[in-house]
């Protein structure tokens, strides 16, 4: 890992690059709540996904309005993950639309909070309306993402891609 | 035991009459509660019959 | 006796209101249903008020009178009271119709005097209308008064009838109807009458006579004292009995429930068990979405972004071969990209020096194969999240499904428990109960062993009159009238121990008789290998079969009250039998008589009122039933519609508001078989 200053690099992880975002009790409730995700990165991925799949990124208002509503975390949380690595640079690619944005730390701390403001709506349409524990509903729903598509062809569309980059160091 | 017997005989046929009568006497009287009066007819349908 | 029609004035509840009776083969069940107090009893009453003036209320049985017609009434006014019955009998068509008047004495008076009570009996023989004039004694030929507890019958007595010591009751039945009660009266009056000839005897023959007959006189006196004693005796017996037996049931009932309860407990246990298994499985499936979740809703993302990476790759974008290595190859050549040669410490050096480990292209390489190289882990992840949710939720509706199981069994313990509980009343502990079962079953041997006692002495009594008789019998009277009393007295006696002998036997016949009945109607609808019989003792006792044996079985409330329904069906069809055949002999008189039932389902279970439903409408060729809407709902109802003739319905009104007064209006409802 390379050592550069802040600012000066944008191509390397950086511990002081933080991720605002706007963080309704939601982020509690599946948490400390009801315990179905971890911590709040997870809801923040979960959000994303859900958004960039139903939704649309928001523009506006995605780092929180009112007090208490205004969140932060480090992108080190993302970046430590891989596969959140992947996505978040994926989400950074799809919004942008080149491929720089991959590694653009700045951009993936301007684009998840717009992917996860967006997923909070669609969420609350999705979701709004279960009383109590959403485990079953959000259990079953992602369940219904894989039937959607046909599976066995996509896995293979995406070995057929994997190896296609095989001798690049993968 | 001529003894006892004697003069006390009773013919089947007596007691026959006699049984049927008193049937027929409490057949009369089946349907009331107290069939008043049905001692003394069978007392007298004795007497009659034995004399 | 074919009932027609009862028609009510002013009678109770009942203002105006009458039903027709359904008769005839197929359909010859009259059915009328209510709720509680809205009149049944009061029905049943109409009856025997019409034929005997006599009613059995247990409440209020002075107020005959409506109550809403008594309160209408000004003081001094009368209220006209009338049930008219209508029936056939041996070809005739009789009405019979009883009056009574009701005299308001003042304003609160609710039951009034009664004045003018009156019964007018007629029937319509080929046309001709004719007045019967000695009304008591006709209707008590047609119907007698001593078989109306028979057939009009309170079912809630219907326990009474098979209950365990109710031999005589069973006797008399037997008795009753056959007109054996013709027999057994004439034992007794020839009895007396023979004893009446022995005074006789005695007042004309010597006075040694008179002593001995005199001492006689005693002893039977005595007898007779013994013997009321010695019936009390046994009635105190069978008394502690009964009591013995409740609470043997009770503490039965303690066990049962000492049991249930444990068994429930058990089973909560299990239900808790299960409850933590689902709650166990529901976090692991919230571990699955945690860790796995996000694979198929990203894949979408992932799919497009990597088809939009190959196609960067196949157009050279993203370089493919573009790596740390090839540029420290071509600094050791000191090669440029462009093939150029390179000069240390040139630009071109510096730039390519500088490309290493940051060149632009590589940042985005790396994230590109980052992106890449995480494909099998999000394909491997969205098969396992749904494989692994499956199972999940598989194992939970399996957990599931067993605690609704436990749930009703739960259940249905906990209703079986309040029942027993409920007969477990009182707050005596098992130990009291025990020492209360322990004294009264003290008393009850007490109570057997005075009777002995007694018996024995009654014994000796009678064994000294045998002796007295042979002195007497060893005299030798001269007088003719003593003579003649004496043959007379005899007489009376041979005659009396002839008839009571044929009395015993028939009484055993008809026994038998009913026999083959019960057996036959009980062995139809019970269920389990039991049948029933009537014992030489009169006892109607209820056997399971066994491989080897018979045993007697503890009758069920169910199966005791199908048991005397059809004790109660085989008289009526023994009479009717007799009526058909034997015409006109000595004792045997029958009758052809319908049979008015109230409530005889009373708090039986579904399956047994079931079992009843099918067997009333086959006891008597024209059966009555009154029963509570909820007796009458349900299998009843569903048992009985073919054979329902008639189908009345009571609408009771409370009359709950001020100014109004209970009453009933009888409806008639549609029956599949009303043409």
């Amino acid at each position: 890992m390379h050592q550069n200053q802040a600012g000066t690099d944008p191509h390397h992880v950086l511990t002081m690059v933080n991720v605002p975002y706007k963080k309704t009790q939601l982020y509690d409730e599946l948490t400390d709540g009801y315990e179905i995700f971890e911590h709040y990165y997870d809801v923040m991925m979960f959000l994303a996904v859900l958004c960039y799949r139903e939704g649309e990124p928001k523009t506006d208002d995605y780092k929180g309005g009112g007090e208490g509503e205004r969140g932060s975390i480090g992108i080190e949380r993302f970046h430590g993950n891989s596969h959140y690595h992947a996505i978040v640079a994926s989400l950074a690619y799809q919004r942008r639309g080149n491929p720089e944005a991959m590694a653009d730390v700045e951009v993936h701390a301007n684009v998840i909070p717009q992917y996860a403001a967006g997923g909070l709506e669609v969420y609350e349409e999705k979701f709004g309306d279960v009383a109590g524990d959403p485990t079953d509903a959000i259990a079953n729903y992602i369940n219904s993402c894989t039937e959607d598509g046909n599976p066995q062809r996509e896995d293979d569309e995406l070995q057929t891609i994997l190896r296609n980059f095989e001798g690049l160091g993968v | 035991m001529d003894e006892v017997t004697d003069g006390m005989e009773h013919s089947e046929r007596e007691l026959a009459r006699i049984r049927k009568r008193v049937l027929e006497a409490e057949k009369e009287k089946l349907n009331l509660r107290l069939p008043r009066g049905i001692n003394n007819d069978i007392e007298r349908i004795i007497r009659e019959e034995i004399n | 006796m074919r009932l027609q029609r009862l028609s009510l004035t002013n009678f109770r509840q009942f203002t105006d209101d009458s039903i027709e009776f359904a008769h005839g083969e197929g359909a010859n069940v009259t059915v009328v249903h209510g709720s509680n107090g809205s009149g049944k009893t009061t029905l049943l009453n109409a009856f025997t008020w019409a034929l005997y003036d006599a009613v059995d209320f247990d409440t209020r049985p002075e107020r005959l009178a409506t109550e809403g017609a008594m309160a209408a009434a000004n003081p001094g006014e009368k209220i006209e009271v009338s049930v008219t019955l209508e029936f056939e009998h041996e070809g005739r068509d009789y009405t019979v119709t009883r009056t009574a008047m009701f005299r308001k004495r003042s304003n609160d008076d609710f039951n009034g005097e009664i004045e003018d009570s009156d019964v007018v009996v007629e029937y319509r023989e080929d046309g001709r209308a004719t007045k019967v004039e000695n009304e008591r004694t006709a209707l008590n030929n047609i119907i007698p008064q001593r078989l109306s507890e028979l057939f009009f019958f309170d079912g809630e007595d219907i326990d009474e009838l098979a209950g365990v010591d109710n031999q005589d009751r069973i006797q008399e039945a037997i008795q009753n109807i056959m007109g054996l009660t013709i027999l057994e009266r004439a034992t007794r009056h020839l009895d007396h009458v023979a004893g009446e000839f022995e005074d006789e005897y005695a007042k004309y023959g010597s006075d040694e006579l008179r002593e001995l007959v005199q001492q006689k006189r005693d002893l039977e006196g005595e007898i007779d004292n013994l013997e009321r004693k010695r019936k009390d005796k046994q009635r105190e017996e069978e008394r502690f009995a009964e009591e013995v037996r409740d609470i043997e049931q009770k503490l039965s009932g303690f066990d049962d429930s000492s049991r249930l309860q444990n068994q429930r407990k058990e089973y909560r246990e299990r239900e808790k068990q299960l409850k933590a298994d689902i709650d166990n499985i529901t976090e692991r499936i919230r571990d699955e979405i945690n860790d796995k979740g996000y694979a198929p809703v990203s894949m979408p993302l992932i799919r497009e972004t990597a088809e939009e990476l190959d196609q960067l790759r196949q157009n050279g974008v993203i370089p493919s071969d573009l790596t740390d290595d090839f540029l420290d190859s071509l600094l050791e050549n000191k090669q440029c990209i462009c093939g150029r040669p390179l000069e240390s410490a040139s630009d071109e050096y510096q730039t390519i020096e500088s490309s290493k480990g940051d060149a632009p292209a590589e940042g985005v390489e790396q994230a590109a194969l980052m992106i890449i190289g995480q494909l099998s882990q999000f394909s491997d992840d969205r098969s396992a999240f749904t494989e692994r949710l499956e199972q999940h939720i598989q194992e939970r509706n399996e957990k599931q499904q067993e605690i609704d199981k436990l749930l009703e069994y739960i259940d249905d313990i906990s209703t079986e428990l309040g029942e027993i509980n409920d007969a477990i009343e009182g707050s005596k502990s098992i130990a009291e109960w025990e020492a209360e079962r322990d004294r009264k079953s003290q008393a009850k041997d007490d109570a057997i062993r005075e009777g002995s006692r007694l018996k024995e002495k009654i014994e000796n009594k009678e064994e000294e009159i045998g002796n007295l008789e042979e002195e007497i019998n060893d005299l030798r009277e001269d007088r003719q009238e003593a003579q003649l009393a004496r043959r007379r007295q005899r007489a009376a006696e041979l005659v009396s121990g002839e008839i009571e002998e044929k009395f015993e036997d028939l009484k055993q016949r008809v026994r038998q008789l009913s026999n083959q009945t019960v057996s036959g109607t009980f062995g139809s609808v019970a269920s389990k290998d039991l049948h029933a019989e009537i014992t030489k003792e009169f006892r109607l006792k209820i056997y399971q079969d066994l491989p080897d044996r018979r045993v007697e079985v503890e009758k069920s409330t169910g199966e005791r009250q199908i048991a005397s329904l059809a004790f109660i069906g085989s008289l009526v069809k023994i009479a009717r039998q007799r009526y058909e055949s034997d015409g006109n002999s000595e004792y045997f008189t029958g009758g052809i008589y319908p049979l008015v039932m109230d409530s005889p389902f009373g708090a039986l279970d579904k399956s047994h009122r079931r079992e009843i439903s099918r067997i009333l409408p086959t006891l008597a060729s024209q059966v009555v039933v009154f029963a509570t809407d909820s007796q009458w709902e349900g299998p009843v109802e569903e048992e009985m519609s073919d054979v329902v003739g008639k189908h009345y319905r009571f609408d009771f009104d409370p009359g709950t508001g001020s100014g109004e007064y209970p009453c009933t209006r009888i409806k008639q409802e549609q029956t599949p078989t009303t043409y």
